[in-house]
């Protein structure tokens, strides 16, 4: 087992539940690639060696005694670090207070620890989760090719994912930062449905955007994890109470008979390379062979909807930043607090007007989940630019199918769906009504059966390689 | 334009002008006011009785 580098929880739990392998033993393997690759990828602010491995031998411990707490007991994960563990420094990728220490965990942290979870350590991100990383750190490099980006905000989550360093990472997304980065490395990212998952204890971007979610090999993976980070916290006004999410929403199915496949083409077509096009055209040639009926849809006022997005991402952004902006500003990279200043120039009525769209529009799309189950669409526009194309880049387009999701609140996932001629990954993205993760994690999975993409490794002597230039 | 955005950053916001709130008022002036003004437009068809989420929760 331990030679085999595309190892997921699904199997690696049954493993540990029968005492075949023990978390001492799966922890040591996985920092033995730390330790040989991550000062090729760049995937972590902080490896948390002793904490993960007093963690692992006590995980180890309580299944040699017959106590053995489910799925995720002895997997190690990572957790982008603007999640909160109490008593170790969180940067949030930034160096406006570097040397902050929070005393309390978040409540996903909480729920983490309380499945017997191994937390490795705190993952690379962009900076306070948004544009680029901030130079001092430099830059999670892309595994399929390190001259590329890695997609953000959630970089190091899905590189280190991509390189077999962590089974899972938790991400946040605000505008596609948990799906983004697990496209463009060719993993699974899942933003669940708002509400669902607690935002205690994470350093906010965008109040009514921000979500919570796992990075994973498969979307079974994502499920186990969901099942542990979900449900409702008194602590977040946010979080939903009247519905809680367990492992049998996810379904393995053998097909997609009788499921009916949203696609707004118009949104779509026209504006992807063709390489994407290619590649989602074949996903939808998949998707209707494993039974799915594929049904063109036409959703108006998708542009008016970005717009309002992006409107109520930056006034809260520069709302929580203002302070900070004004009296430590050399804190930030000089790109971002450029991102955040523009903020203070929407009006209220503006920031207003874009939550009542929001919630038109909400209306309206719950209108097609009455026609279809999912709507789906390419994950990215375009692969993953080299990172100095990236760096020069003025306006976001990576996000263009994500933000939908986000503004929305609904449960958003990415999967693998292929590889372009340069060997990068490329992702579907499959949208349900909300709560409706197991719809959503269930049609993935029978998608990521069919391709199996998720068990095509990058190579590895190419990290040796890029190690050995610098 | 500028100038009236430059006025509300120092005057209405209180902040300090410094080099990079000035890039920051010629993005916004070139990227993203004419996108606010579409919206703008479309928001002057809203119904009296569409309200915004302040704590926005999906309806199952």
């Amino acid at each position: 087992m331990m030679n085999e580098n595309r190892l997921t929880i699904s199997q690696l739990a049954t493993q540990l539940k029968t005492k075949q392998i023990s978390p001492v033993e799966l922890l040591d393997h996985l920092l033995d690639r730390v330790d040989r690759y991550e000062g090729t990828i760049n995937s972590f602010i902080l490896v948390m060696r002793e904490i993960a491995k007093e963690q692992a031998q006590k995980a180890e411990a309580e299944i040699t005694s017959g106590r053995y707490r489910g799925p995720l007991h002895g997997i190690p994960i990572s957790l982008k670090d603007i999640i909160s563990y109490a008593d170790v420094p969180m940067t949030n990728g930034s160096r406006v207070d570097p040397n902050y220490i929070p005393s309390t965990h978040a409540t996903v942290t909480e729920k983490l620890l309380n499945s017997g979870a191994v937390i490795m350590g705190k993952a690379h991100l962009h900076e306070f989760a948004y544009k680029a990383p901030h130079p001092y750190y430099e830059w999670t490099k892309n595994p399929w090719d390190v001259d590329r980006v890695p997609g953000g905000s959630s970089s190091g989550s899905g590189a280190a994912v991509q390189a077999g360093f962590v089974l899972a990472s938790i991400g946040t997304d605000t505008g596609g930062s948990i799906r983004l980065p697990a496209s463009l490395c060719g993993v699974v990212g899942l933003k669940p449905t708002y509400g669902r998952v607690s935002r205690h204890g994470v350093t906010p971007l965008s109040w009514t955007l921000d979500h919570v979610g796992p990075l994973t090999m498969t979307c079974e993976d994502a499920a186990l994890v969901l099942e542990s980070i979900a449900g409702y916290d008194p602590k977040d006004s946010t979080s939903y109470s009247d519905q809680s999410w367990d492992f049998s929403e996810f379904k393995r199915l053998d097909d997609l008979k009788g499921k009916k496949i949203g696609i707004p083409e118009s949104f779509i077509f026209g504006s992807v390379s063709s390489e994407i096009e290619a590649s989602f055209r074949e996903a939808l040639t998949t998707l209707e062979k494993a039974g799915a009926e594929i049904i063109p849809l036409q959703i108006d006022g998708l542009q008016e909807l970005q717009t309002a997005q992006s409107a109520i991402l930056i006034s809260e952004a520069y709302a929580f930043h203002m302070n900070n902006l004004e009296k430590n500003p050399e804190g930030y990279h000089t790109q971002l607090r450029q991102a955040f200043e523009v903020g203070q120039f929407y009006t209220a009525a503006d920031y207003i007007q874009s939550q009542r769209y929001r919630k038109q529009m909400m209306v309206k799309v719950k209108e097609i989940f009455d026609q279809v189950d999912v709507i789906v669409t390419p994950s990215t526009p375009e692969v993953a630019p080299t990172i100095t194309d990236y760096e020069k880049q003025t306006s976001f387009t990576l996000g263009k199918f994500t933000f939908f999701g986000n503004i929305l609140g609904l449960p958003s996932l990415t999967v693998p769906s292929g590889f372009s001629t340069e060997g990068l990954p490329i992702g579907l993205q499959i949208f349900g009504a909300p709560y409706e993760e197991g719809k959503v994690l269930s049609i993935g999975h029978v998608f990521e059966q069919e391709t199996k993409i998720f068990q095509t490794p990058p190579n590895e002597s190419r990290w040796e390689a890029a190690k050995e230039l610098t | 334009m500028k100038k009236i955005l430059t006025l509300m950053s120092v005057e209405l916001n209180g902040r300090t002008l410094n080099p990079c709130l000035e890039e920051a008022i010629s993005v916004y002036e070139k990227e993203y006011l004419p996108a606010v003004q579409q919206l703008q437009k479309v928001s002057g068809e809203f119904s009296l009785s569409l309200e915004p989420a302040p704590i926005y929760i999906p309806e199952k």
